[in-house]
């Protein structure tokens, strides 16, 4: 009798890739447009590096927040499933309860499954302003998640307007904070950001002590530097960058 | 211990295969007349922990001697009456199970020095190391530890970091008998080179009325290749159907040959498990083992047919764009899919259950 045979399953891990993004009243218009652009064009690219690992299959969920929260799905699913239906911009930012709410879904209660069947979550937070609600109690119930703080987070802040001291508090780092200051920047680099966190989140081995984040941080570094409108949001300010949302 | 039969295996996982790190697990097992024992532990991976696969040899060793003398030095009644406790972290340990830790921890930092002393760090070894840190040769040894110990009177598992011990009860139904720890997830440990390891322990412990008929322990590697829990159990419920069926030569020699296969299709870490089980007992529940897993598949069935009437019933009745349809039917292929092979693993559990396994 082989001891692996059908009645005994050995699935794939699963690397949930989660979108958090701003929806308030500022991001409308060029902002929101090229974000749902963005988001459209690289789940495919999401479904072919899921389809092409054999360690993990990567699903997606997607939270946008305004004066409220809301999922764009009730659970994460396979890029393939997932539909982006674009997102609409009004309101306010209520970044802390957006905190709280992820908190909740990062739980096997929520959107986790066990942590031996799991990589951490990659999280890519997009923003282009400040958060008008309580955001540090809401990011001191994240912090205290034992997801939030394996997870590679990355923020994107869209403008000189992003509050970028508050990005950096979400990542851990400014380092991975990135700024861009014009349409085509924003879809580059979120496409850049969302391959890169799922290819390294979704992978069994680290290059060393390296944590997950760093080796996201560094390849993303060097991509935003060809990146006309984008730039790491702790490089010197010596470089004069304009925004340019039209 | 008559009608006690005990194992272990352990072999280099396929990452450690490709990199050409050692095997860094390390298992044990053993049977007297007077108690049965088995363990396993397995040395951390990270660059740091450079001569953990000499560290886990050691916390195996050490738990060993630790193990028998508790075994023969206590007073036989005084956990024959005792109902499976579960003591996690934070509560109060038996004064007899936190002098049996502490010994572990000691008795493996005075092994892990001697070995230090005798084998001083190497130049590479001491650019890897962290001079400020003066735990740090111990820490290069760092390691997890399960360990299971039987006498006629009582039986008791207890672990320090990540890995899984899991049971099977009188009634064929899996369960984990150690309390979780929290500070173990992902790929992070404690272990049993912490500062404070003789607090990081978890137990249980129980008297006869509550021995289990088998119990298993594995190493990380071993849990991280089935995921949610019910695929480990149904890993290790195979493995009892098989000493059970096929006997304990064929069945160790399934184990040894499996093994470096699941790290292949797996988690690809190193991977090692022990265990023992009652002989007899184990073919009487073999049927409730069966039926254990043909319940656990019914209820994944009927929560499958019910996702599936939802999604039925958006497509018909909610109006949704052609993109929408199309991922629709995707997420119904999938639950499709799901079925068919839940559907299959019934039939073959049913199958085999009437022939006897």
């Amino acid at each position: 009798m082989s001891l692996l045979d059908e009645t005994v399953e050995i699935p794939r891990r699963t690397m949930t890739l989660f979108f958090m993004i701003d929806t308030s009243g500022s991001m409308a218009g060029s902002k929101i447009g090229a974000v749902n652009d963005a988001v459209v064009n690289v789940l495919p690219m999401l479904e072919e590096i899921s389809a092409e690992n054999p360690d993990a299959e990567i699903k997606v969920a997607a939270l946008e927040f305004s004066t409220t929260c809301h999922w764009l799905y009730n659970e994460p699913k396979p890029a393939n499933e997932f539909v982006w239906q674009d997102v609409q911009a009004s309101a306010l930012t209520s970044l802390g309860a957006a905190c709280k709410e992820l908190s909740g879904k990062l739980s096997r209660s929520g959107f986790m499954k066990s942590a031996s069947g799991s990589f951490a979550p990659a999280i890519i937070l997009l923003s282009d302003g400040a958060p008008t609600d309580d955001f540090e109690s809401g990011l001191a119930v994240l912090k205290n998640n034992n997801w939030f703080k394996a997870a590679i987070k990355v923020a994107v802040a869209i403008g000189e307007d992003a509050d970028k001291e508050v990005l950096a508090q979400f990542t851990g780092t400014n380092e991975a904070v990135f700024t861009v200051h014009n349409i085509e920047a924003l879809k580059q680099v979120i496409r850049i950001v969302a391959v890169t966190s799922s290819q390294i989140g979704s992978k069994s081995s680290t290059a060393g002590d390296t944590t997950k984040q760093e080796q996201v941080i560094a390849e993303v570094k060097s991509a935003v530097d060809n990146i006309g409108g984008a730039e790491v949001a702790s490089a010197p300010s010596s470089t004069v960058s304009y925004d340019d949302w039209d | 211990m008559i009608g006690i039969k005990c194992f272990n295996s352990h072999c280099q996982g396929e990452s450690h295969k490709a990199t050409g790190k050692p095997c860094q697990d390390f298992s044990f097992s053993i049977k007297t007349e007077g108690y049965a024992i088995a363990m396993v532990s397995d040395g951390h991976g990270g660059e740091r922990y450079f001569r953990s696969d000499v560290g886990s040899k050691i916390a195996v060793e050490v738990a060993h001697r630790c193990l028998v003398e508790f075994a023969e030095g206590i007073s036989p009644s005084l956990f024959a009456d005792l109902p499976s406790t579960p003591v996690g972290i934070g509560d109060t340990y038996h004064p007899e199970l936190q002098r049996l830790v502490e010994a572990i921890v000691v008795g493996w930092r005075n092994a892990v020095l001697e070995h230090a002393t005798a084998n001083p760090l190497t130049e590479t070894e001491q650019l890897i190391s962290n001079p400020k840190d003066d735990h740090e040769w111990e820490k290069t040894y760092g390691c997890t530890l399960i360990a299971t110990l039987l006498t006629p009177q009582f039986w008791l598992a207890f672990q320090i970091g990540d890995g899984k011990c899991v049971v099977i009860d009188k009634e064929g139904v899996p369960c984990e008998p150690i309390p979780w720890d929290d500070k173990c997830f992902l790929n992070k440990t404690t272990s049993i080179c912490d500062t404070d390891a003789a607090r990081e322990f978890r137990y249980c412990i129980g008297g006869k009325e509550s021995f289990p008929i088998a119990v298993f322990m594995g190493s990380d590697g071993i849990d991280d290749s089935f995921g949610e829990e019910e695929n480990l159990y149904n890993f290790y419920i195979q493995l009892a159907k098989g000493f059970a069926k096929d006997g304990y030569e064929a069945t160790i020699a399934d184990l040894i040959a499996t093994l470096p296969v699941l790290s292949k299709r797996g988690s690809q870490d190193d991977m090692s498990v022990a265990g023992w089980y009652e002989d007899n007992a184990l073919s009487h529940i073999s049927q409730k083992m069966s039926e254990w897993q043909l319940s656990r598949l019914k209820a994944k069935q009927e929560s499958l047919s019910t996702k599936i009437a939802s999604v039925w019933h958006q497509i018909i009745f909610k109006g949704t764009t052609k993109e929408t349809k199309r991922s629709m039917f995707d997420e119904l292929m999938r639950y499709g899919n799901e079925k068919n092979v839940i559907n299959k693993r019934i039939l073959l559990i049913k199958n085999k259950s009437e022939n006897g396994n």
